[in-house]
């Protein structure tokens, strides 16, 4: 459990930026923090690592407190195992791989865990042909993991990963996703996985928590937060969508179509490579979901779910309008976001508590959308 | 040995005395000076920057004039260091290494300087999160970075010191087998009718030891290099 407290007043920002963060995660498992540049992401995460001493903070690591101003407690961020992953690796340039992987060795005693011992972080991260070579020739996907598997080695009781993947082209990025899918499923580790990427997060995290202007606005798990926010004003790059939970049910192998169960409803996705009753997680972005008062006949969309609006909300100076739709059968509210028209809204005259259909295409939701819960 | 006269081992002797304690007793000053010029800011920075540049643009004659001002017996802090501790510093080798230290010093200061900059800070903030406090993070992570900027400041320095003439005639004066440096014997040399060999004798010293100095520098920055690229 990570449960941080912090308040600081940055005197040296002209935008009068304040950090106001209260945040309580599980255990182990990602927790994502969402939000978009200048929301104080980074901040946040220096402050964990003791980079940073805001005017006020109190940090609890399971049952070790790391800091408490109030108390005077400070414990300096060399001696609180806190692994940070960089955004840009800040890999030593004087020490080759394998002097970068150890150097936390040098300082650290051994790790208790077998999980983070040399040769299985090395075997992890697909790092035993790097070792010899120096830091300047790696490409930005290896200099990435060597700054994991270094921050790993370093004996760690919580990984902060600062976007990993922000500097990374859309190759490298899908080069070292699996890496990170792997360290949720191998380590007994919380992690703390700062990205203004909707779709990182759907893949990686269990927990999100959304920061905006210094202020933690929402807590809860992916598929929660993505459901009832509008996060589209806080993503970047068109990125945002809501997560749904839903399990394997079958595949059509003639139509190269995979068929998944979520909320009682059916829904198609193009083949995935996974075994009946595998849970996974979908991302749905709103623009790819349009709506239709009746369940439409004659059409190529072959996803047509139906659900109540629940809300309707319209951002300003767009024509556009995003609608929320619960598509649950039981009580506990199942959300997706579409977004239209604020011309197709007023003709279909959109109201809350309306029934709807939300028909999605099954090739916007390619294997870039799908991710294992 | 080598056909050289005791004049000659003398004043060779004394020259590497006097330049290599020279350079051991200003590392540390060196390393701390290019540390607080690129890495800190505080009061006084451009006073204290100039300062450590004036002897590269003022006579030699003229540090060493200062320098029997301050350290003289009857100096400023010359008197006070004869009074409590029985410490003389003019007319002895440890006078000739301080006027050596004081005129190479900003050659010693500006490569390391140099380096220091160039080496980005936050790599600092890596090394605390894997576990090195501010000292170890230092010797662990900046210090091999600079080590080439070390290594050229420590051959300027060297070199500059090995050469010093003016502050330390002025200062320690030329006395033989005490502060009388391969130049100043060379100067002597120079002096007196009928010495030409022993002064030929001198110089060719002098460039051995000039160019021995280079090459073992470029060895080691080399040897650095190449450890780095692993």
């Amino acid at each position: 459990m990570l449960d941080v407290k912090a308040g600081h007043r940055f005197v040296d920002r002209p935008d009068d930026f304040r950090l106001d963060v209260t945040l309580k995660t599980p255990d182990t498992g990602v927790t994502a923090v969402f939000g978009r540049s200048g929301s104080g992401k980074t901040t946040l995460l220096k402050v964990v690592a003791g980079l940073l001493r805001p005017d006020y903070v109190r940090i609890q690591v399971g049952s070790a407190v790391l800091c408490d101003t109030r108390h005077g407690a400070w414990i300096p961020p060399e001696q609180r195992r806190i692994g940070y992953v960089f955004q840009d690796t800040r890999l030593f340039p004087h020490l080759n791989v394998q002097g970068n992987l150890m150097f936390g060795r040098r300082f650290n005693p051994p790790p208790v865990s077998k999980a983070l011992a040399f040769d299985s972080i090395v075997t992890m991260l697909d790092l035993a042909s790097l070792l010899d070579r120096s830091v300047h020739g790696l490409s930005g996907g290896e200099s990435q993991r060597v700054a994991i598997g270094r921050a790993l080695l370093a004996n760690p009781r919580l990984l902060l990963l600062d976007e990993p993947l922000a500097a990374l082209d859309a190759d490298r990025k899908s080069e070292i996703l699996p890496y990170l899918e792997g360290l949720r499923h191998n380590l007994d580790l919380p992690i703390l996985y700062v990205s203004h990427s909707l779709g990182e997060i759907r893949r990686l995290a269990t927990w999100m928590a959304v920061l905006e202007k210094g202020e933690i606005k929402a807590f809860g798990s992916v598929e929660d937060i993505t459901g009832q926010m509008d996060l589209s004003p806080l993503a970047e790059g068109g990125d945002t969508g809501s997560v749904l939970a839903a399990t394997v049910a079958g595949h059509e192998k003639a139509h190269g179509l995979t068929r998944l169960s979520l909320s009682g409803q059916t829904m198609m996705v193009p083949k995935l490579d996974l075994v009946e009753g595998t849970h996974v997680r979908i991302q749905v972005r709103p623009q790819d979901v349009a709506l239709a008062l009746e369940r439409p006949d004659n059409l190529s969309v072959l996803n047509i779910i139906s659900g109540n609006i629940t809300s309707i909300l319209e951002p300003p100076r767009r024509p556009v309008v995003d609608v929320q739709v619960n598509i649950a059968s039981t009580k506990k509210p199942v959300h997706l976001w579409a977004q239209v028209t604020r011309l197709a809204a007023e003709r279909l005259a959109l109201q809350t508590n309306m029934p709807v259909y939300a028909l999605i295409k099954a090739v916007s939701l390619d294997q870039n959308r799908v991710g294992l819960s | 040995m080598l056909g050289l006269t005791g004049l000659e081992l003398e004043a060779l002797q004394v020259s590497l005395k006097v330049s290599l304690w020279s350079l051991i007793w200003t590392l540390p000053l060196a390393l701390g000076s290019a540390w607080l010029l690129a890495r800190t800011e505080f009061r006084g920075k451009a006073v204290f920057n100039a300062l450590i540049h004036v002897p590269l643009v003022v006579p030699p004659v003229v540090i060493g004039y200062l320098l029997l001002v301050l350290l003289g017996r009857q100096g400023l802090i010359g008197i006070w260091l004869n009074d409590w501790f029985g410490i003389g510093l003019v007319f002895t080798w440890q006078g000739a290494a301080i006027a050596a230290s004081v005129v190479a010093f900003p050659l010693f200061v500006r490569p390391i300087r140099q380096a220091l900059e160039a080496v980005d800070p936050r790599l600092d903030e890596a090394a605390l999160t894997l576990g090195a406090n501010k000292r170890q993070a230092f010797f662990a992570v900046t210090l091999p970075i600079v080590m080439p900027g070390v290594l050229t400041g420590a051959l300027l320095f060297f070199s500059r010191a090995l050469g010093e003439f003016g502050a330390t005639i002025t200062f320690a004066a030329n006395i033989p087998g005490e502060t009388q440096t391969l130049p100043l014997a060379l100067y002597t040399a120079t002096q007196s009718p009928g010495s030409d060999p022993i002064a030929m004798r001198l110089v060719m010293m002098s460039l051995v030891l000039a160019l021995g100095a280079l090459i073992l520098s470029e060895w080691l920055t080399r040897r650095t290099y190449t450890q780095r690229r692993g």
